[in-house]
């Protein structure tokens, strides 16, 4: 059964998912008793956390980037790709934004590569099981997410 | 496109992708080889899976081509042929996950993808070729 949403915009942006969100609760507080509750539509919810853990992620790069600026070269097309996966996902045109200035943080760059790549398994895991669960309208942008994050730690 | 036309695609592929790391582990040095008897190992299996599934779905399986257009003169040659085979597989799974609900196939494509991906940057990075990784493995 196709849900209402399926037929808005492909991708909502961060911010139409908050919004969507706050009507939502509205609705809920407004709605007559006995009227069935309003379904959260599943790829609203999935592309809502999608977005969440690539912004981390992004962070995550920028954190490593600006304490050890040696890996600028290893670690900025991976960091390209998140840009683009958050793009993808809010439907918007890719901002490369440019890599963080150097902060007094040091980090050992083992250390550092190590927990990138944890976070790239941990969001290839996440994004694949979300694929599973989406409307056939989302489950391949995640699927793809999942593929590029596992391939990403062929690079860590 | 039905998931069935899609299952039917991804063995014909399958097949080229067994003929092709057939051909081209012949080229590359003792521990890159390594690496492609994984790959034609692990495209074997899903050759006989997807066989064993369009079976169960009483669907049709076809066989290999007679023949394949493949040369492979160099170990350039060779990294390149293993690129393209799972960059276009990528394609194909990613096909599959936009083409069912069942959570069984979903899960099949999704594993599919990610496994060309992965395979992809490894051969990529052997070969030199850069960028490593795609944003959005199997987008055509």
């Amino acid at each position: 059964v196709q849900g209402i949403w399926q037929a808005g915009p492909v991708q909502p942006t961060r911010r139409s998912v908050l919004v969507a969100g706050a009507l939502g609760a509205v609705s809920a507080c407004t709605s007559k008793p006995g009227a069935a509750p309003q379904p959260v539509p599943p790829d609203t919810a999935l592309t809502a956390t999608a977005v969440a853990r690539e912004t981390a992620l992004l962070a995550a790069y920028d954190e490593v980037l600006a304490a050890v600026p040696a890996l600028a070269a290893r670690l900025a097309p991976v960091r390209a790709e998140h840009q683009a996966h958050l793009a993808a996902l809010q439907g918007a045109p890719t901002i490369a934004s440019p890599l963080p200035v150097r902060t007094g943080t040091s980090l050992q760059p083992a250390a550092a590569l190590t927990r990138l790549a944890a976070l790239e398994r941990a969001a290839a895991t996440a994004h694949a099981g979300a694929a599973v669960s989406a409307s056939r309208r989302l489950a391949p942008l995640l699927a793809s997410l999942a593929a590029s994050e596992s391939a990403h730690l062929v690079l860590l | 496109v039905s998931a069935d036309d899609v299952l039917v695609d991804l063995l014909v592929a399958e097949h080229a992708a067994v003929y092709a790391y057939g051909v081209l582990g012949a080229r590359l040095d003792d521990r890159t080889r390594t690496s492609a008897l994984a790959a034609y190992d692990a495209h074997r299996s899903r050759r006989d899976a997807l066989v064993s599934r369009l079976r169960a779905r009483q669907l049709p399986t076809p066989g290999p081509a007679p023949s394949y257009d493949v040369a492979v003169p160099d170990r350039a040659a060779a990294l390149a042929l293993a690129v393209r085979v799972e960059t276009e597989l990528g394609v194909r799974w990613r096909d599959l996950v936009a083409a069912t609900d069942d959570p069984a196939l979903r899960q099949l494509g999704v594993q599919g993808l990610q496994d060309s991906a992965v395979r992809a940057a490894q051969w990529r990075q052997t070969a030199g070729i850069t960028p490593v990784t795609q944003a959005l493995p199997g987008q055509v």
